[in-house]
């Protein structure tokens, strides 16, 4: 008898939680009445928002949501979802395949093209034009580059060109001036060795001229950079095929190379250049303009910001664009409620570009006075100009892929990390690689 | 026959959530793998039928029996200094010296915290040229190692750092074997003058067989599948040295958006774990 009671309260407490978990969340209780009451025409409406944007800018635009949430009239809740932009890629697919993607995406222009080709985007013309978006105020540039086939696909949020930080302190120190920062390869080289400094003597320098680092998507970009300083493509004119093995391609990564190794500016297999430019470790560091805003939060790091230096014939630098972009869900309402946040993020540019580090892309705000008082904004703002993109293809995420077993990793990686590296091999190995991704289907 | 169904009715019962969680959520997508390695399939299009052709794809591409290579190479490293290293510990825990209780706490204490909360810290650590155990041996004038920067050392890095994060698990495991073997036994040898080593060739080794078997098992076919640790010290890298079969999954599928290609590496991933489960029990049988 006992021995049964004992079996029911056992069945019972695992039943109950069982039903515990599996109950429906009752359904959101309307605390909303108190808006309710001004505007009772208005239905509460929640969207769901994905931001791949990571630490800092995140808690820029989290407050700008907030900021958003508490002041629309339009009864419309943004919830944010954080991820980092590997997942969100790659999340956004299997998501949208089971009917669960997000009403308004961030997402990088670059990337665009392969997601409107996988079907994932719709255009978004005529929303615009409904909450009364003017395309004629954006900058050309971000503007063009989310047209597909005649239609534009995402709203542009801002630019980001490679720029180049130095640490003021450090250059005062070496005797260098920091109102002269290097403009050539030379100067540069010149500096970084003045900044690379090895107190003790031990062949370990405590501070070093240049973070450049060995992996992820920094080292590729600068030699893409390089490349397109001395006129060179990395893929062919109608992106079928790599473009980039040749002697300036090569030059680009002997380069970098000898930054490392002849000219030992900079340390060897370098984790984190970004953090050890934050911590002084490194004098130097070519970043994009998301730099801005970690930098200025740390105590006693002076920094000043100028152009990426023309190693070769003219000035380039990689760039890219935020968007905002609509996943296909054949929810109008929910699309133009995730518009009207896109268009009042849009009319907030100055805000974003000042408190994020970015360029603006609205060309009021790119003009103004107060944007051009942005003292440390205008070396990336004059970059835009030069700023160059990937080549749009529909295998973005695979041919500019920052994971290490993306073409143009493995090739850093192999060149940057050996004292004497195959050169030749390493870019004709990623040629081979990128040419094998344009040609599958 | 009546009152065996009876008593075994709330067993099922108590079990049944578990199975039926395990049946949606891993038996049934596992199953559904097969026919899925036989397709192109990138998702969001119908999968295809291709036949073998990614099988094939992959028995001709370096950098699958690369990973192959490398997932081989951790998973013998990881198994071999686990399951030694574990029974050392259990040895030295099990005899009665002061401060056991301690070292028993101490052992078992990285195995609580997540493996990428120790991949994080252990990236920090390793680094080479700001990271702390480099600082150290520039402290005594060693040379500085390229612990994850370099191909030759970032895997026997990630093979230590596991070895450090659970060595403990298979600790306590030995530890309660040992403690599990009669005492009696220990006695009658020592009264038949039997020594030390005698006592542990003969006594020990041949109780702990079957958890030995247990645990280099389940350390193989747990380290063939490393994921976390390569995900959050090296991505893979440097140039791919630290890719492991699971991590190209991972690659294949979410990156690459190749379902069936990701498909057929898991397929063939579970026909080397099955190989080698099936050796292992064949040699423990062998030896017995």
């Amino acid at each position: 008898m006992k021995r049964k009671l004992v079996f029911l309260v056992s069945m019972l407490v695992v039943f109950s939680m069982l039903f515990a978990a599996c109950t429906p969340k009752p359904a959101e209780e309307p605390k909303t009445e108190a808006p309710a009451e001004e505007a009772p025409a208005v239905e509460p409406i929640t969207i769901t928002f994905w931001n791949g944007l990571g630490a800092p800018e995140n808690v820029i635009l989290g407050e700008m949501v907030n900021e958003f949430n508490k002041t629309n009239t339009d009864g419309i809740t943004i919830e944010i979802i954080e991820l980092d932009w590997g997942t969100l890629y790659s999340k956004i697919v299997l998501d949208f395949a089971t009917g669960n993607a997000p009403d308004i995406t961030t997402m990088h222009q670059t990337n665009l093209i392969q997601n409107q080709a996988l079907g994932i985007l719709q255009p978004v013309d005529a929303l615009a034009k409904e909450v009364g978006l003017d395309f004629n105020d954006f900058v050309a540039a971000p503007l063009e580059g989310t047209l597909i086939d005649g239609e534009h696909y995402a709203i542009p949020l801002d630019m980001h060109p490679l720029g180049l930080f130095f640490n003021v302190e450090a250059f005062e120190a070496a005797g260098l001036d920091p109102a002269k920062p290097p403009k050539t390869g030379d100067e540069f080289i010149e500096y970084a060795k003045k900044l690379t400094i090895d107190e003790d003597g031990d062949g370990n320098p405590e501070q070093w001229g240049f973070g450049l680092g060995y992996s992820g998507g920094l080292p590729f970009r600068l030699w893409m950079s390089l490349l397109w300083q001395q006129g060179g493509k990395v893929l062919n004119d109608d992106a079928t095929a790599a473009a980039f093995n040749t002697p300036e391609g090569i030059a680009a990564l002997q380069f970098l190379h000898d930054l490392v190794y002849v000219h030992k500016v900079s340390p060897p297999g370098e984790q984190d250049p970004y953090d050890d430019f934050g911590r002084g470790l490194v004098a130097m560091l070519i970043e994009g303009p998301w730099g801005m805003g970690d930098f200025a939060e740390i105590e006693g790091l002076d920094f000043g910001t100028a152009m990426v230096p023309v190693a070769f014939d003219k000035p380039a630098a990689w760039g890219n664009s935020h968007t905002f972009a609509f996943p296909a869900n054949n929810k109008p309402e929910r699309s133009l409620a995730a518009m009207k946040f896109a268009k009042w993020m849009s009319d907030h540019n100055f805000e974003w570009s000042r408190d994020s580090g970015h360029q603006p892309v609205r060309k009021s705000v790119a003009e103004s006075a107060e944007f051009k008082a942005l003292e440390k904004w205008q070396p990336f703002a004059e970059t835009v100009q030069y700023g160059y993109y990937y080549p749009a293809t529909v295998k973005t995420a695979e041919v500019f892929g920052r994971e290490p077993t993306s073409p143009f990793v493995l090739m850093m990686e192999s060149v940057m990390l050996t004292e004497n590296p195959d050169i030749a091999q390493a870019i004709a190995a990623a040629e081979a690689a990128v040419n094998e991704i344009l040609a599958s289907d | 026959m009546k009152t065996l169904k009876h008593k075994s009715l709330p067993a099922y019962i108590l079990l049944a959530p578990y199975f039926l969680l395990l049946l949606v959520f891993f038996l049934l997508p596992a199953l559904t793998i097969l026919p899925m390695s036989f397709t192109r399939w990138s998702l969001l299009d119908k999968p295809k039928f291709i036949g073998f052709q990614n099988y094939q794809k992959l028995l001709s591409d370096a950098l699958f029996w690369k990973a192959v290579g490398n997932t081989f190479y951790y998973t013998v490293m990881v198994t071999a200094l686990l399951t030694t290293l574990g029974l050392l510990l259990a040895l030295l825990l099990n005899q009665n010296i002061k401060g056991r209780t301690l070292g028993r706490i101490f052992v078992i204490i990285p195995y609580v915290i997540s493996s990428a909360a120790a991949g994080v810290v252990w990236k920090w650590m390793y680094n080479q040229n700001f990271g702390i155990i480099n600082s150290y041996m520039r402290a005594l004038k060693l040379p500085m190692l390229p612990f994850l920067t370099s191909t030759k050392w970032a895997m026997p890095s990630i093979v230590f750092m596991n070895a450090w994060w659970s060595v403990g698990f298979n600790t306590i495991i030995y530890l309660a074997a040992l403690q599990g073997i009669p005492q009696e036994i220990f006695e009658a040898a020592e009264v038949d003058g039997a020594n030390k080593l005698q006592v542990f060739r003969y006594i020990t080794m041949p109780f702990l067989k079957p958890i030995t078997l247990y645990v280099t098992v389940l350390c193989a076919a747990n380290s063939f599948q490393m994921f976390d640790e390569a995900y959050m010290m090296t991505q893979g890298g440097p140039v791919g040295s630290t890719a492991t079969l699971v991590f190209r999954i991972y690659n294949t599928a979410f990156e690459a958006f190749k379902f069936g290609e990701a498909a057929a590496i898991s397929m063939l991933t579970m026909i080397f774990i099955v190989i080698m489960s099936l050796i292992q029990f064949k040699v423990s049988k062998r030896g017995g």
